[in-house]
């Protein structure tokens, strides 16, 4: 098992779609400052009113707690895609499922490489979007720092709960495609959209309980695009996606024939 | 020689069609083992099972004499190509073989994967070169490498000379005996070049169908099929015990009427002579010459591969 963990970040390192969004997620996280930055400039230029003060001074924890902002949440699910199912599309699997114990046992080791892959990619999205802000502001480091850590570490168990949502479609149903959709549904907030229809449909339902139920509240996806997500429903939930979802995607995989 | 492998009324079904069924296979160790079948008889689907890839619809195989749960650990010493090569195709030959070393937990040094890469012929390859811009031959020679990781005591590869040149199909060939025969590993090998595989593989096994026809060694075929002089007389009785008592001793009457000689080939000349002088009427003597392939169509039953 300890091997097959190794192989798979091996090769999460040595793959090109990694590296290329490695470098997405560098460059989208640093300009956000400049591009912000030039956008006052140029509205104060062409005279417009309430364009706000650029912060003179900008807090860590502010950078810390957000590590999916803008486009980073879709670069690293489809990272997930690529990564997860390029064994399978490539058929290397072929070369080594049948010599391990238990085929899937590569499903395990696969969702631990793509947590690693997860967790370099959002300190660095962290990191590069602070750089960003250094040549225009203070940053403060301290202030609100452990609250800021503590969304951050939500947020990636979080994140951790959807991987393995588009792990059971890549590679436990085999299609890339609906593990691209997924990706795309789920890092953009698309798919929150029909969550409203769900609870549109629940609150027919004439049991009274129902009513007040709301789907957001216990979807990973909708849960991590808060400032602040709630800490023991966020635990709950992740646990419980991950849990079903791997344990799902093993048996799935178990059964399957490698083609 | 033991066996290594045997398969009891293995079957694959996919949906009502029978891949396979019943299929009874037994390999033994240090031999090639040669698969041979039309497109779609089955043979990927049984290699399949066999390498732990796909399941079996029913029956079961045993390998080194285990079957269940401690013969699915005697898979790690299974090595297999199953169809085309699964590689990486941005990442280099030595690479791709890195991987699987990583991922079996064995040496992956360079001197290791450096051996490799010789053994099939890689050696030269450029390092920088990724798997995906590979000619087909190359590509084969580093599926068969990674069939190797982890000395494997068994390699099983689905058609591996498919689509190499002939001096491509000749160096593996020299391969795969040579690994036979200094490292002793045993080798299942499917291919419809049947010249080649006649020139290779010490059993066979024929499949058709989904069904395994025949199995037989090397020199069973040879017996059955090989070189003999063939005799047709008006009087084969007579003409055997003419025979005989010129000192032939392996003659036999095949099920065409024929008079079947299997040694002394080059001494039908004076056999012919012999039935004329005893005045036995001599219709037809020559040396009989069947390929595996005229075996292989009869036993199926005719037509040309398609
Ligand atoms: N995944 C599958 N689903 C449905 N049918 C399949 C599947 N795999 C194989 N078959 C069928 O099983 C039969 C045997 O196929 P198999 O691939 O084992 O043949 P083969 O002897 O390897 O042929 P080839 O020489 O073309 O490689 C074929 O009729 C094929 O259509
Ligand atoms: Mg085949």
């Amino acid at each position: 098992m300890v091997n097959i963990v190794k192989m798979d970040i091996y090769r999460l390192f040595k793959s090109t779609s990694y590296k290329v969004m490695m470098l997405l997620v560098v460059i989208f996280n640093f300009i956000d400052a400049p591009v912000g930055w030039a956008l006052i400039k140029l509205a104060k230029r062409m005279g417009t009113k309430d364009t706000g003060n650029w912060p003179s001074t900008v807090k860590l924890s502010s950078f810390v707690s957000e590590p999916l902002g803008w486009l980073t949440g879709i670069f690293i699910l489809m990272s997930v895609v690529w990564f997860s199912y390029s064994d399978l599309g490539h058929g290397y699997i072929k070369n080594i499922a049948g010599q391990l114990p238990k085929k899937g046992q590569t499903v395990i080791s696969k969702f631990i490489a793509v947590e690693l892959h997860n967790l370099i990619l959002m300190i660095i999205a962290v990191i590069s979007n602070t750089l960003g802000y250094l040549p225009f502001s203070k940053i403060d480091l301290t202030t609100g720092l452990a609250g800021g850590i503590r969304s951050f570490l939500l947020k990636y168990l979080l994140l951790m709960a959807i991987s393995a949502i588009v792990l059971f479609f890549s590679t436990g149903l085999k299609s890339k495609n609906a593990a691209t959709v997924i990706a795309i549904l789920m890092g953009s907030k698309l798919l929150q959209l029909s969550y409203i229809l769900i609870n549109m449909g629940l609150q027919k339902i004439p049991f009274s309980f129902m009513k007040d139920f709301d789907i957001s509240k216990y979807m990973p996806d909708s849960l991590i695009t808060s400032d602040s997500p709630p800490v023991v429903r966020s635990l709950i939930v992740s646990a419980c996606f991950i849990v079903v979802l791997i344990n799902l995607t093993i048996s799935i995989f178990n059964k399957k024939d490698i083609t | 020689m033991g066996l290594i492998m045997e398969t009891q009324a293995l079957t694959k079904t996919y949906g009502k069609k029978d891949a396979c069924k019943d299929v009874n296979i037994k390999i033994r160790e240090g031999e090639i083992y040669g698969l041979i079948g039309r497109n779609g008889a089955g043979k990927t689907t049984i290699m399949r099972i066999i390498s732990g890839l796909s399941r079996a619809t029913s029956g079961t195989y045993s390998l080194f004499g285990k079957t269940g749960g401690e013969m699915r650990k005697e898979l790690r010493n299974v090595g297999v190509l199953i169809e085309h090569p699964g590689l990486y195709p941005k990442l280099s030959a030595r690479e791709n073989l890195k991987i699987k070393c990583i991922g079996m937990g064995v040496d992956h040094s360079k001197e290791y994967i450096d051996n490799i890469l010789q053994t099939v012929g890689l050696e030269n390859v450029d390092n920088k070169k990724g798997a995906g811009s590979f000619s087909l031959g190359m590509k084969q020679r580093l599926g068969i490498g990674l069939a190797l990781v982890g000395e494997p005591k068994m390699i099983i590869l689905d058609e591996p000379i498919n689509g190499l040149d002939p001096q491509g199909i000749v160096e593996i060939r020299h391969t795969l005996a040579k690994l036979r025969d200094e490292k002793g590993i045993t080798i299942m090998i499917s291919s419809h070049i049947l010249d080649e595989l006649g020139k290779l593989a010490d059993s066979y096994g024929i499949i058709h169908e989904g069904r395994l026809l025949d199995q037989f060694t090397a020199s069973e075929l040879h017996k059955r099929c090989g070189q003999f002089v063939a005799i047709r007389t008006g009087n084969n009785e007579k003409a055997i015990s003419l025979l005989k008592k010129a000192g032939i001793r392996n003659i036999e009457t095949d099920n065409d009427g024929r008079i079947r000689v299997n040694e002394h080939l080059d001494e039908s000349d004076k056999m012919a002579k012999a039935i004329v002088n005893a005045n036995i009427p001599l219709k037809e003597i020559y040396i009989n010459d069947i390929s595996l392939e005229d075996y292989y169509l009869s036993v199926t039953g005719g037509e040309h591969n398609g």
